[in-house]
């Protein structure tokens, strides 16, 4: 009768364990998984070189992780001063010149796979969807292409970029926006 | 009894795996980016995401309360506050805390979303979008990277109205060649979001010549209209004529949100995409999945956690057969 008492003493401290180690871990699990959960990621822009008579392109990678099947990113340009075009910038002053100088035409995005196109190219500002998930992602990576028209009739900046009033560059922000319904 | 500790060693291995084996991320990650859920008038409810720098880098973080809206081609926008006038605005019901922060690379902070809903606050739906956004980076073409987490608020007890209008956009435009892809503006005259579930049938007085149909899961909100692409598909090219479209809109349960029937012509044949190139779309059911009717409504399936429930039982279970056998072996 004692031995079995001990058996089950036990067994009942083995059973114990178990279950307070299945709640930390399922605990631990859910912690990082409640669904929806969704990573994005851009890689650190390019500079974009642009070249009067073509359309100027850089690439980056963008990655995304999601747990559920449906997902979108979109790309729009949030910023009225810009509103899609890249906009004559100080670097030193950190400002846009006060009475921008833009670009002709507005840049336009894309995201591609190595086997191809599977978002539609959209122009900014406004832009919309660049990629369109039907599939859980484990850090898919895609290719971010940037591309901008440039003519002839476009600012050449030869400003120092100290003040607002010398752009040295051309400047746009993209938003890249991930959701998941 | 080394059988049992053996199972348990494995079980407690099981464990470590899945809290290591999660996916590899690098960048702004959002847990629990969607609030759904039911609440009253008069009350106050708080919600929680994690946001985390997966990245390399540190990160500077904007946590900021927009407005929910779409667009023809967008199925959603996080709309600066001065541009959401909707009636169906969340907007100035939440608060997100805290609305800036520092991470260092593989850091995370928990932020709280409240939602107080006035006493007064009506019928239907209230819809906003928590924009959680880096810093812009780089030069020359520089990037925002953003989670927009949806907010969609089901006023408990209300009066929930699903309620449509479906515009033809391009019904009876003819493209050479091209099989018969169209495009329907849906508009939602209700009070209230769904999911929809698209039905379009071209007809010869009873006779169905081609058939479509498109599911989203993104939901229209009151207020706002979409765009969706009708592909039509059918046994035989169209010959010119004159037709008639259908167009049935249902919500996610199936329930009819609202139909139209449009007069088309086509002047010349029209090709029409093949059965088996364009497979449809099952009806959306009307019986909710077992698992999830067991759930509340606005609960998300947390499979992870269901999973590990079941293995917790299980093991038990197996640890109890354990005892019970070598209880039996000893008493022999």
């Amino acid at each position: 009768m004692y031995e079995w008492r001990r058996e089950l003493t036990k067994f009942a401290r083995l059973i114990a364990i178990g279950v307070v180690v299945t709640v930390l871990c399922v605990g631990a699990v859910s912690r990082v998984t409640a669904s929806p959960a969704i990573d994005i990621s851009v890689s650190a822009a390019k500079a974009i070189t642009l070249t009067p008579g073509i359309i100027s392109t850089a690439v980056d990678t963008i990655t995304v992780t999601c747990d559920t099947t449906t997902w979108k990113v979109t790309a729009a340009d949030a910023d009225a001063t810009t509103s899609g075009k890249m906009t004559a910038y100080a670097t030193g002053a950190a400002a846009y010149d006060p009475t921008p100088a833009k670009l002709a035409s507005a840049m336009s995005v894309k995201a591609t796979t190595a086997t191809g196109a599977i978002g539609a190219e959209v122009t900014l500002p406004a832009g919309g969807d660049i990629l369109t998930g039907s599939a859980v992602v484990d850090a898919q990576a895609y290719t971010l292409t940037f591309s901008q028209p440039v003519s002839y009739l476009d600012v050449t900046l030869t400003g120092d970029g100290e003040t607002n009033e010398a752009p040295n560059t051309y400047r746009i922000v993209v938003t890249f926006t991930g959701s998941s319904p | 009894m080394k059988l049992a500790r053996v199972i348990i060693a494995l079980f407690m291995g099981l464990c470590l795996v899945l809290a290591l084996g999660q996916p590899a991320l690098a960048g702004l990650r959002v847990v629990g980016a969607k609030i759904e859920a039911e609440v009253s008038p008069g009350s106050s409810n708080a919600y929680e995401m994690n946001v985390g720098n997966t990245s390399d880098a540190p990160m500077d973080i904007v946590v900021e309360v927009r407005g929910y809206a779409t667009s023809a081609t967008n199925s959603f926008i996080a709309l600066e506050p001065e541009k959401d006038t909707s009636q169906y605005s969340a907007r100035k019901f939440l608060t997100a805390s805290p609305s800036s922060f520092h991470l260092e690379p593989g850091e995370s902070q928990d932020i709280v979303v409240t939602a107080k809903i006035p006493a007064d606050v009506g019928d239907g739906g209230r819809y906003a979008i928590v924009f959680i956004h880096t810093m812009p980076s780089g030069t020359g073409t520089a990037t925002i990277t953003a989670i927009a987490a949806r907010v969609l608020l089901t006023i408990k007890g209300s009066n929930l109205i699903h309620d449509s209008e479906v515009t033809p956009v391009s019904l009876g435009d003819i493209i050479p060649g091209e099989p018969l892809q169209r495009l329907v503006t849906i508009t939602n005259n209700g009070n209230h979001h769904y999911k929809p579930y698209i039905q379009g049938t071209l007809r010869k007085g009873d006779k169905i010549l081609a058939t479509a149909s498109i599911k989203d899961d993104w939901p229209i909100i009151p207020g706002y209209s979409r765009q969706f692409q009708l592909n039509f598909v059918g046994e035989a090219s169209i010959p010119a004529g004159e037709y008639k479209v259908n167009i049935e809109v249902k919500d996610e349960s199936g329930n009819l949100v609202t139909e139209g029937t449009f007069p088309v012509e086509f002047t010349e044949k029209q090709e029409v995409l093949p059965p088996e190139k364009a497979p449809l779309p099952p009806e959306p059911s009307t019986a909710a999945p077992l698992i999830t009717a067991l759930l509340p409504p606005s609960t998300a399936i947390n499979w992870p956690v269901i999973v590990g429930a079941i293995a917790a039982v299980v093991i038990v279970g197996l640890l109890i057969v354990i005892f019970l056998l070598l209880r039996r072996k000893r008493a022999h």
